[in-house]
């Protein structure tokens, strides 16, 4: 059965089968506990059960149970005939919800543990439509224009941590012609990402673990991250231009291109609106996120100076950017 | 989605709101808890041209299997109506346009949009008048009252208590002081009375999220739940001094208050059932009211 189910998905044999999952590349665990803590919930998960995996582990992971996590999905015309190819897909956040209104998730990831919490997953919610496998993003195992959807949430900053390529720009092009290339006609590429100059950066920290990388000039960014051990600087944003002009490398039509502003995050896509429409940043900021602090205050009184909002959004925290292909 | 949404919008709604040739752009909500449990609903929001408000606003959910939250709300919409069709309130409630669904069968429903800035603490005397008003209007037209003894037997029938904790609530609720009529007036509650649900328009409130609009009728439930909340952000505000108003200004002005902030609790823990699986429990029912009424 499941040799079945590799000719019909894959275009090429796997190099091993961890319970089920085809396994395509070296195994390369990531994650917010260690791989041991995790094999130690997966083990959790099929001796004693959910309840007690949610007892003891619940926190360890960045497990969900909520289903909101795909709502940018809405400014896709999906349809119940989508094969969707969940990329980078860790937990399962994105392709749990989206199996439930299409008609194939194919998730993977380069970790087989991640991997296999998710077909546990899949099989507690009774979703039969995900098939997960562990690849290596620059040698998928797919045949080009299977899919009608690809998502890269979180995923095309961290591309460029390959040993492939030395520019991390060059990679992230590579990935993206790969998914161009895999997209069927006509079909959609979702990615969700942070924004290069995000006002947020100023309080936090970077992909790179440090304050204000993404601020700083590439190669400013890249001697400081060394300097500070943390190696060269890779994970890559940009400001909204800056991805039009990556996508147009890889070959998409920026008049394909759409950006959607969510907040508080493209994580957690609770709001989401066009970039374009500043009218509905004002009614939003005026009408929905009214909360009492100094900070919306502030905001709510800088509305109606002019061309405020227009800065307001080129800090915003992340996009929605969906291309068509 | 928001595409076919979008395009039945403009072939439906056309000449209503002056679509032709507009270009409409779409915000997408959904509350915090959206998502965390079954039933939720996603919430568009649709925009013409450059306008700084809404013009619909479209409600659905993520999976067929919710279709029934968008069905059951928008028959609300329809029961809300005809009660204030012919009043000046005819604005105090969204309005229904449309119920369909999508390609892939997901339900959808579109009403009329709630404009205005969100309701705060500073609005509740407008809140309160406003609302009273209302209810004013809507007991005169559909005059009925019930014995308060009966509605708590029925909601606490309805929550499937064990026999045990049944005699426990009926017996604590005996032994309150009556102090005045027996009886409260029905009048159709909108059951989620809290300031997340009500917008202070340039016409005055507005009042939306009606799922449950009608699913109680008792009187001055409504306000319980606003005053509930209120009562902890203004000392001088009290449940049963409020309440004691609000019904003066129904001409019904002996009432056994105890007894009836009991029914109301009752039914708090009635709506909280239909949320949740597990068991209510007697003991939690007495403490809530000790807490309200201390």
């Amino acid at each position: 059965m499941i040799q079945a189910m590799i000719k019909e998905l894959y275009n090429r044999q796997p190099e091993k089968i961890v319970e089920t999952i085809p396994v395509f590349s070296a195994d390369t665990y990531w994650g917010k506990s260690s791989e041991h803590v995790l094999n130690q919930a997966l083990d959790c998960i099929q001796q004693e059960g959910w309840d007690q995996f949610y007892k003891k582990f619940g926190t360890k992971f960045d497990v969900t149970q909520e289903t909101n996590r795909a709502d940018w999905r809405f400014n896709v015309p999906l349809n119940k005939d989508f094969v969707v190819l969940d990329t980078g897909a860790g937990m399962g956040r994105i392709s749990i919800p989206l199996a439930r209104v299409v008609k194939q998730v194919v998730a993977f990831d380069s970790s087989v543990s991640r991997m296999r919490y998710l077909a546990l997953r899949a099989q507690k919610e009774g979703l039969h439509n995900i098939e997960v496998c562990v690849a290596n993003f620059f040698d998928l195992p797919f045949a080009p224009e299977s899919f009608d959807l690809i998502v890269m949430n979180g995923v095309l900053e961290w591309v460029s941590k390959t040993p492939l390529y030395k520019n991390p720009r060059q990679a992230q092009i590579v990935a993206l012609e790969i998914c161009r290339k895999l997209l069927k006609p006509g079909g959609y590429l979702y990615i969700g990402i942070e924004n290069r100059w995000a006002a947020s950066y100023l309080r936090g920290y970077d992909h790179s673990g440090l304050r204000f990388t993404s601020y700083l000039p590439r190669l400013v960014a890249s001697w400081y991250t060394r300097l500070r051990g943390k190696g060269p600087y890779d994970t890559y944003t940009y400001s909204r231009a800056g991805y039009i002009r990556l996508l147009r490398q890889a070959g998409f039509l920026p008049e394909k291109i759409s950006f959607y502003l969510p907040y508080p995050g493209y994580n957690l896509p609770r709001v989401v609106f066009p970039y374009e429409a500043l009218p509905i940043l004002k009614y939003l900021v005026t009408n929905v996120l009214t909360g009492r602090n100094t900070k919306r205050r502030l905001i709510q009184k800088l509305v109606s100076v002019p061309g405020f909002l227009r800065l307001y959004r080129w800090f915003f925290f992340s996009y929605n950017i969906i291309v068509r292909k | 989605m928001i595409k076919s949404v979008v395009e039945t919008i403009r072939q439906q709604l056309s000449e209503r709101f002056a679509l032709a040739g507009a270009e409409i752009s779409v915000l997408k909500l959904s509350t915090p808890n959206s998502g965390k449990g079954p039933f939720s609903k996603v919430i568009f929001l649709l925009f013409k041209n450059s306008e700084s408000a809404p013009f619909v606003c479209v409600k659905t959910v993520r999976c067929q299997a919710d279709n029934a939250t968008i069905e059951e709300a928008y028959k609300c919409l329809e029961r809300i109506e005809p009660l204030v069709a012919k009043s000046s309130f005819i604005d105090f409630f969204p309005k229904p346009l449309l119920i369909t669904h999508d390609a892939d069968g997901i339900a959808w429903s579109a009403e009329t949009a709630c404009v205005g800035r969100r309701a705060d603490k500073h609005d509740y005397e407008q809140i309160y008048r406003s609302y009273t008003a209302e209810q004013l209007y809507l007991y005169q037209h559909h005059q009925q009252t019930a014995e308060v003894s009966e509605l708590v037997q029925r909601y606490l029938t309805d929550l499937q208590l064990s026999g045990r904790e049944y005699d426990s609530l009926m017996q604590f609720y005996r032994q309150l002081t009556v102090s005045g009529a027996e009886d409260v007036l029905l009048i159709p509650q909108h059951g989620d009375f809290t300031l997340d649900n009500i917008v202070i328009a340039p016409t005055g409130v507005q009042i939306y999220d009606c799922e449950r609009f009608g699913q109680t009728d008792v009187a001055g439930y409504d306000i319980f739940q606003l005053l509930t909340r209120w009562s902890k952000h203004d000392s001088a505000i009290t449940v049963s001094g409020q309440l004691k108003h609000y019904f003066d200004q129904l001409g019904l002005s002996e009432l056994s208050l105890p007894r009836l902030i009991f029914l109301y609790v009752v039914i708090e823990f009635w709506f909280k059932k239909q949320a949740q699986t597990e068991p209510i429990a007697a003991e939690a029912v007495i403490e809530r009211y000790r807490l309200l009424t201390s």
